[in-house]
């Protein structure tokens, strides 16, 4: 828990991907790149003519499909997916079958299985089982999400238990039959053939430290996920699944596990279930790099996805690893933000492929971004159709922060201050701040003009200024100029508007405040903690003697 | 001035959102007319020198043209330079045999007796107006001889200190705009000054404020109201009244002199009583600049001598006066200035389009001036009649998420309209589209529900109230709508952000505190003596 907010790249702290949750995380950190790098970015609704032919899934609400163009061309993107990227591509990532077929047709290792249309009938399907070792999987063939999947089925009542769940209960009666291979699963992202990003995908799980409980262990890794941009989507969940597999392995939730003690909480290794992502791009062993890269060429047109597979732990298997899976709209928030290790610049690297022309251009210092709330809200609504962001100041970019007091506060000062900030090309926002004091930040390109804006914030007519207070300003700035007032003191409207967000806003940090105190007391009570107490007064004694 | 006396445009009485007035009518109802034809509709953000401005574009397939204001592509940018300069203009028109006002301008270096000379040659009445002074400040007009024109003279240059004027024949007449398209005029308007009527009971206070009261009730005068300033007290002194007098029934008080829309002049329509030789003189006007396909003319017209000058061109004239005159007909610009640039789309037919379905203005234009958006691109207007509906929905259905899952489902569903929380606990829901999805809509509503929602009844009614803007909006305001901002809400205010720094900072606390326990040398020792412990 070293990391204060979690691991992150520096153009992509925490703080600016706040409103692009799940899938609309690997849109905005792709479409931030290439619009960091100058290029023109507009962002649709599903009614557009532009995606007709394009495989999309899950559009609602907008937020996943958008376009990038240079001059000479633009390219169209779902989520992490650019229209380089064939349909048909599309097809053969997504029916685990045919994925299959195509990797076996190239060589690529993958587990010996088959694949069972709604025809066949259980006899059948039980008859193949026979014909592989065990211990085995049985998966939906096309549901996603590791939902409905089976893992390490021991003998053949398993299976047939298995079958029934699968096909039966949860209604998915194409099936495939699969070897379980045992090891660690890796998702690895591909793009032309090279490896950008490969992380270990750990199922959800808690390290015993001696002294908490289970279940507050669950709690302390959640506080920890909660640090992280991509995983405080996902917080480990307490549900009737993780119950049953704690009481399986032995444990209840009070039991308090010894320290250094792993306990998985489920066998799905999805991050969206409480998986653990561990960046392991630097230590993956060439040989396994090279099996993700070529599973990506077996299927033509794939130039860049996301593909999932195990490490061979039974050395008695000749191949090293096995592709299970192939994900041409990959999520890729757990390469952005990894638990452990280093996050790596997916976005970069696609937009390397699709705008190759603006490889130079790095944006590793960027500091500007777009809100996707506002931008996307009349297309959320459907007010419009398209909305293109305004084009991303290119250059080094310097901020300052102006506090100003005086009689500050009015909103017709507001709307002049914005007015003089657009015109000059400066970004940023004035909000109010208690009593009569006012914070403007404008940044841009021009540090001359950021500097003289020092003078302009005292020009507007009518009002005193008694004091500007100036410094830089090294926060994310976002596009545009935004009056972020709380409330518009003319406007009852404004001000209705207001109460209610402030009113929501107490109620969300009563809720932190008391969650943390609640953490506290827990620590704090704990047997252990108390007895150190002696320990710690004679160290503050000599603390403060000293 | 009563509702009788003048005459709007159907399709567009009811589709002018409130944040449209003034100025923002030309863009809005010509991209209007052009959306509602088909057309792809499109605005974004164009820089003029340091300014920005949101202009706008319509598109079929074959072409994309590109407007700002009312002006359309088809004025050239030698006809934009040329309108721009007033002595250009003249020298245009002069050599197309349009008659100007004579006259020319003198700089500080011309002598007296020079002007004297000039005036003498024009022939009176003449006029001196000072360049660059503002509404007409140190303007003399009809000045009839020249004993007058010296003194007058010396009044601007000496004492006033103008010294660089013009010197202009005195044209008798009344001012007309004309809006001139494609060589046709359009529409005419004519300005009134600022003024009050008498009803022999009201004082003028009040009848100024229910003059102001009917201006708000115009989309085009709506925030241009008459202030009571120094100018209008000037003028009811000088009428022997104060704000207090009371009028005779329909006696006429002017409050300025200037007609200016702005300050509380009122636009007239009198497209009507143009004369063929007035609609000739503006017609000429625009031929005689190359590339002015359309234009508002400004022209001083004497009915009696039937005979006018012209005084200006102007090249992005606002038209929001043709469209809602004070009293009159309206004129649908809008529509002749689509002909003329899409005239395939004549033929649109209101009256089997009789929705009257418009565009939010207001989230589009917000995006754009706020610097976030550079364009946006309105969704295409559907084409078909509407079916409106009101829903009211009972039950547990406020703060359960049941506004955003309406909003979900009425857009699956390709309807427009509003969904908003009543104070009764109930939500209402207006809808429009097409009736199979309306059908459909409506058993959405009554057999499925979010999942912390619980429905008791859904009622269906018929819906009088016109339609929305496109899109699907939840409405979040509402509440205590007619009660105005007291004390007691600033007072509100001020408490919730003293205790919303004050939880932030406990909370900082906090978590600084809990950083600490978990990271200090004694959370680790401590795991160390419970192990011992154990043992």
């Amino acid at each position: 828990m070293k990391e204060e907010r979690g691991i992150s790249l520096p153009q992509l702290p925490n703080e600016i991907v706040v409103h692009a949750q799940k899938t609309r995380l690997d849109s905005f950190a792709i479409a931030l790149e290439g619009w960091r790098r100058g290029l023109k970015l507009k962002w649709y609704t599903k009614d557009s003519e532009y995606f007709q032919d394009m495989i999309i899934f899950g559009v609602n609400p907008p937020g996943r499909l958008y376009s990038l163009s240079s001059d000479e061309r633009t390219h169209y993107f779902f989520r992490s997916r650019g229209d380089k990227v064939p349909n048909s591509a599309v097809e053969i990532g997504s029916e685990k079958d045919d994925t299959k077929i195509w990797l076996e047709k190239a060589g690529v290792p993958v587990p010996r299985g088959k694949g069972f249309d709604e025809d066949a009938t259980d006899d059948e399907i039980i008859e193949f089982s026979r014909t592989i070792p065990y211990p085995q999987v049985l998966k939906p063939t096309n549901a996603s999400l590791g939902n409905g999947v089976v893992t390490n089925i021991r003998n053949e009542a398993e299976f047939r238990k298995a079958l029934h769940y699968v096909r039966v209960e949860l209604g998915y009666p194409e099936v495939i039959v699969e070897q379980h291979v045992a090891g660690k699963e890796y998702r690895v992202y591909v793009v032309g053939d090279q490896v950008i990003a490969a992380y270990n995908r750990v199922p959800a799980n808690i390290m015993g430290d001696g002294t908490h409980t289970i279940e507050e262990l669950i709690e302390l890794k959640n506080y920890e996920r909660r640090k992280n941009a991509r995983l405080k989507s996902c917080l480990i969940e307490m549900d009737k699944e993780i119950l049953e597999f704690v009481q399986e392995a032995g444990y209840t939730m009070q039991d308090v596990p010894e320290k250094g003690k792993l306990i998985y909480l489920r066998e799905k290794t999805n991050v969206s279930s409480g998986g653990d992502p561990i960046d392991v791009t630097d230590t993956m062993p060439d040989h396994i790099k090279q099996i993700a890269i070529d599973a990506l060429k077996a299927v033509p047109g794939l130039y860049h996805g996301g593909v999932d597979i195990i490490v061979n732990e039974d050395k008695s298997i000749k191949d090293p690893a096995v592709v299970i899976e192939l994900n041409p709209t990959a999520q890729i928030g757990g390469a952005l933000y990894p638990l452990r290790g280093k996050a790596r610049n997916i976005p970069a690297a696609i937009i390397d492929y699709y705008f190759p022309e603006t490889k130079g251009i790095d944006t590793t210092n960027s500091k500007v971004y777009f809100d996707m709330t506002t931008v996307l809200e009349p297309l959320e609504n459907r007010a419009a159709l398209e909305v293109e962001v305004a084009p991303a100041p290119m250059g080094e970019f310097f901020a300052k922060r102006y506090v100003v007091s005086g009689d500050v506060q009015r909103h017709s000062y507001h709307k002049w201050l914005k007015k003089q900030a657009l015109d000059n090309d400066l970004h940023g926002y004035v909000k109010n701040m208690v009593f009569d004091e006012v914070e403007i930040i404008v940044g841009g390109t021009d540090k001359a003009k950021i500097n003289e804006f020092k003078s302009i914030i005292s020009q507007y007519k009518n009002i005193h200024i008694k004091k500007i207070k100036e410094e830089i300003w090294k926060e994310p700035v976002i596009v545009g100029f935004e009056i972020a007032e709380r409330y518009n003191t003319n406007s009852l409207k404004s001000v209705n508007y207001a109460l209610r967000k402030m009113d929501k806003e107490l109620q969300y940090l009563t809720k932190r405040k008391n969650r943390l105190e609640k953490d506290n007391k827990h620590i704090l009570n704990s047997s252990s903690w108390k007895l150190t107490a002696p320990i710690r007064k004679v160290k503050e004694i000599v603390v403060g003697k000293r | 001035m009563s509702r009788l006396e003048k005459e709007w445009l159907p399709h567009l009485e009811d589709s002018i959102p409130d944040e449209v007035n003034g100025d923002k009518l030309s863009m809005y109802s010509i991209a209007l007319e052009g959306w509602r034809r088909g057309l792809t509709t499109k605005f974004y953000n164009t820089k003029y020198g340091k300014k920005y401005e949101i202009n706008y574009s319509l598109s079929n397939k074959e072409k994309e043209l590109k407007f700002a204001v009312s002006k359309g592509p088809n004025v050239s940018k030698e006809a934009m330079k040329i309108c721009k300069n007033k002595v250009l203009t003249k020298e245009y028109l002069s050599e197309a045999n349009v008659s100007v006002p004579k006259g020319r301008n003198f700089n500080k270096n011309h002598p007296n007796e020079e002007i004297i000379e000039y005036a003498k040659t024009l022939g009176f009445p003449v006029v001196i107006k000072p360049v660059g002074a503002n509404l007409g400040k140190g303007v003399i007009p009809n000045i009839n001889n020249i004993k007058e024109f010296k003194t007058s003279l010396i009044q601007v240059r000496d004492v006033l200190g103008y010294r660089d004027i013009i010197v202009e024949q005195h044209i008798f007449g009344e001012e007309y705009r004309v809006y001139v398209v494609n060589d046709m005029v359009i529409g005419a308007i004519n300005r009134l000054p600022a003024n009050v009527i008498g009803d022999g009971k009201s004082t003028i206070n009040q009848l100024i404020r229910k003059k102001n009261y009917e201006r708000k009730q115009n989309p085009n005068l709506r925030g241009r109201s008459i202030k009571i300033d120094t100018e209008v007290k000037k003028n009811i002194k000088q009428a022997n009244y104060t704000l207090d007098s009371i009028l005779k029934k329909d006696e006429l008080l002017y409050l300025r002199q200037n007609s200016n829309v702005s300050t509380g002049g009122e636009p007239i329509d009198v497209t009507g009583l143009l004369t063929e030789e007035m609609k000739e003189l503006a017609v000429n006007a625009c031929r005689a600049v190359p590339g002015l396909s359309q234009a508002g003319v400004d022209i001083l017209f004497d009915i009696n001598r039937n005979h006018g000058v012209v005084i200006e061109l102007n090249t992005r004239p606002g038209i929001g006066s043709h469209l809602f005159p004070v009293k009159g007909q309206a004129r649908d610009i809008p529509k002749a200035v689509i002909d003329y640039y899409f005239p395939e789309t004549i033929d649109y037919d209101r009256k089997t389009h009789k929705n009257k379905i418009f565009y939010d203005y207001k989230a589009i234009t917000e995006l754009l001036s706020s610097g976030i958006a550079q364009e946006v691109v309105l969704p295409d207007c559907p084409q078909y009649d509407m079916v409106k509906k009101r829903y009211t929905v009972s039950g547990q259905v406020q703060k359960v998420g049941y506004r955003r899952w309406v909003q979900r489902m009425a857009l699956n569903n390709r309807l427009i309209g509003t969904v908003e929380n009543l104070d009764d606990g109930t939500v209402l829901i207006h809808v429009a589209g097409k009736e199979s999805d309306i059908d459909n809509f409506h058993s959405t509503l009554n057999i499925d529900k979010p999942k912390r929602a619980k429905v008791d009844k859904v009622v269906e009614e018929a819906d009088n109230r016109p339609i929305s803007a496109i899109g699907f909006e939840i409405i979040t305001k509402k509440k205590e709508a007619s009660v105005s901002l007291k004390k007691t809400d600033r007072k509100a205010i001020t408490k919730y952000e003293n205790e919303i720094q004050e939880l932030k900072k406990q909370r900082r606390e906090i978590e600084k505190k809990h950083n600490n326990i978990l990271q200090s040398n004694w959370w680790k020792y401590t795991t160390k003596v419970k192990q011992l412990i154990k043992k």
